[in-house]
């Protein structure tokens, strides 16, 4: 028996459908969405719906508008050093083990930083991983979304990945995402060397999660991070112009510890990221600070002037 | 089968929400799927043997080369050994499968194709036979962004020519238990070298500032 996907108002989600009306999806996940970098490990797997009405899924730590506080919900606490970073800019969290990390955030409008000549790039995600700058090879998983100018055009795509197993975006399976939509997201170790991906964009009712494992020989980082990245370019090798997206606010940005007690980013050990260009030289993405101990903005600065930066610094 | 247990773990977690109810390898198939099944022109050969995949040249992707780059996972696709007694199903019209859209901002360009079989015997089985018949040229695993093979959760294969000439050419395998057949779908998947990715990852520091000058 396979499960039903309902969205809250008790309408059925066909996430069989093949959008392109060629080939037969074998299991429950439309594959034909989903790049071959994702495909080569990929395994069926069942999907469930993020529940929109308030409904949590257990274990998932997740229910937009209806927050579970744990018991030793501790008051907000002041973050305690600045990372600079030439790629991240947001919070990490120190100390503590992670199950589980959400925010929200409207995707975007981004403006060409430089005119048609040059593409530029931003994502905005929430991941389980290791912090900046640790020197490892411990698996780290995200979901979010990118706000790109290439080639003089706009675009905007939800995605995950699992770096470095995975080391390239996937547009995340049925979401569609716009400018200025509003978008749910959640990141959850699912035990058993598998990740747990969810996300609802709330402006056009698209809602979505999955589940994804990952080879046994990589231990998965339990930092809860939420972060504005200019992303990887030409093969992992130059670290891209960072969008002009202005400024992302961060809203009911949570995370999840392995005792279960569930409280926001304000509430938890965190460094803040800043993201500067190679260098120092010029700040590019500045994270403001917290507000009601959940939200946060993070405002676009530069790019850097010099174009693309060969990674790493 | 790791990936059963995997599943179960999640059925637990569904179960507790009343949204699971499926078990390892019943992933039914939907019924539109049977509308589009046609009688296979070719037979599977279980003897048969891959052979050695094509070296694609390392430059930038142009049209030859992302046409080498079909090829290649043609290549790869006819190499793949199903069981005895499988029976083809449909086949893709149209090799490329994905929204260009989506597909501009993750790997461009990549080609993939697909087809599907009839496979007696369940999941479990037709993994363990895939497992124990690797296409000559493949290695059972799949290549990470460090080129570091790991041994993937379900039957993956990686091309052994993949280093140099493509960031990713591999063969995956999809399941779904049926009664006591199991329906697969098989994926043959290239991004050459010179694809355009996207990449998010670890947080790296700045570097050393620049030394001030007179």
């Amino acid at each position: 028996m396979r499960a039903t996907p309902v969205n809250c108002d008790g309408k059925i989600i066909d996430a069989l459908t093949v959008p392109h009306g060629e080939g037969m999806p074998l299991a429950a996940v439309d594959h034909q969405r989903t790049t071959p970098v994702l495909k080569a490990m990929e395994s069926p797997r069942l999907h469930w719906i993020i529940p929109r009405c308030g409904k949590p899924i257990p274990g998932l730590g997740f229910g937009v508008g209806v927050r579970q506080h744990g018991s030793a919900d501790p008051e907000e606490i002041p973050a305690t050093g600045q990372v600079n970073s030439a790629n991240w800019s947001g919070f990490q969290s120190t100390g503590d083990s992670y199950t589980s990390v959400q925010a929200g955030w409207n995707v975007p409008a981004i403006v060409a930083t430089c005119g048609s000549s040059c593409d530029s790039y931003s994502s905005a995600w929430v991941g389980l991983g290791p912090p900046c700058c640790a020197a490892t090879s411990d698996l780290l998983i995200q979901d979010g979304t990118e706000s790109d100018n290439v080639n003089g055009a706009n675009s905007y795509v939800a995605w995950y990945e699992m770096y470095p197993y995975q080391p390239d975006i996937v547009p995340f399976p049925n979401i569609t995402v716009n400018r200025g939509d509003s978008v749910d997201v959640v990141i959850s170790n699912g035990g058993s060397d598998t990740a747990l991906f969810s996300m609802a964009d709330t402006s056009n009712g698209d809602a979505y999660g999955f589940s994804q494992a990952y080879p046994s020989s990589y231990t998965l980082a339990t930092n809860a991070l939420w972060i504005m990245e200019r992303p990887l370019v030409n093969n992992n090798q130059d670290y891209a112009r960072l969008a002009d997206f202005n400024v992302i606010d961060w809203v009911g940005a949570y995370a999840t510890d392995s005792q279960g007690t569930e409280a926001p980013v304000g509430n938890w050990k965190r460094d803040f990221d800043y993201m500067y260009s190679c260098g120092n030289t010029e700040l590019l993405a500045e994270t403001g600070d917290i507000s009601g101990d959940d939200d946060f903005p993070v405002d676009w600065e530069g790019f850097p002037t010099g174009g693309l930066e060969a990674a790493p610094c | 089968m790791r990936r059963c247990s995997q599943v179960r773990a999640l059925l637990i977690l569904m179960s507790a929400v009343a949204l699971g109810g499926a078990g390892c390898g019943q992933l039914a198939a939907p019924s539109h799927v049977h509308a589009g099944l046609a009688a296979a022109s070719r037979a599977p050969d279980p003897t048969r043997t891959g052979p050695d995949l094509p070296q694609a040249p390392a430059r930038p992707v142009r049209p030859v080369a992302a046409h080498r780059a079909i090829e290649f996972a043609q290549r790869m696709l006819a190499s793949a050994i199903v069981p005895p007694g499988s029976r083809a199903l449909v086949r893709l019209r149209n090799p490329h499968i994905a929204d260009p859209g989506l597909l501009q901002i993750a790997c461009n360009p990549f080609e993939d194709v697909t087809e599907w079989w009839v496979v007696p015997g369940s999941p479990g089985r037709v993994a363990a036979f895939l497992n124990a018949h690797v296409p000559h040229g493949m290695t059972v695993g799949v290549r990470d962004g460090h080129g570091t093979i790991h041994r993937a959760p379900g039957p993956e294969f990686e091309s052994d020519l993949t280093a140099g000439m493509h960031l990713h050419g591999a063969l995956d395998f999809t399941f779904a238990a049926v009664g006591r057949k199991t329906k697969l779908r098989v994926d043959a998947v290239d991004v050459p070298v010179g694809a355009f990715c996207v990449g998010i990852g670890y947080g790296q520091g700045t570097g050393p500032s620049p030394t001030p000058t007179k």
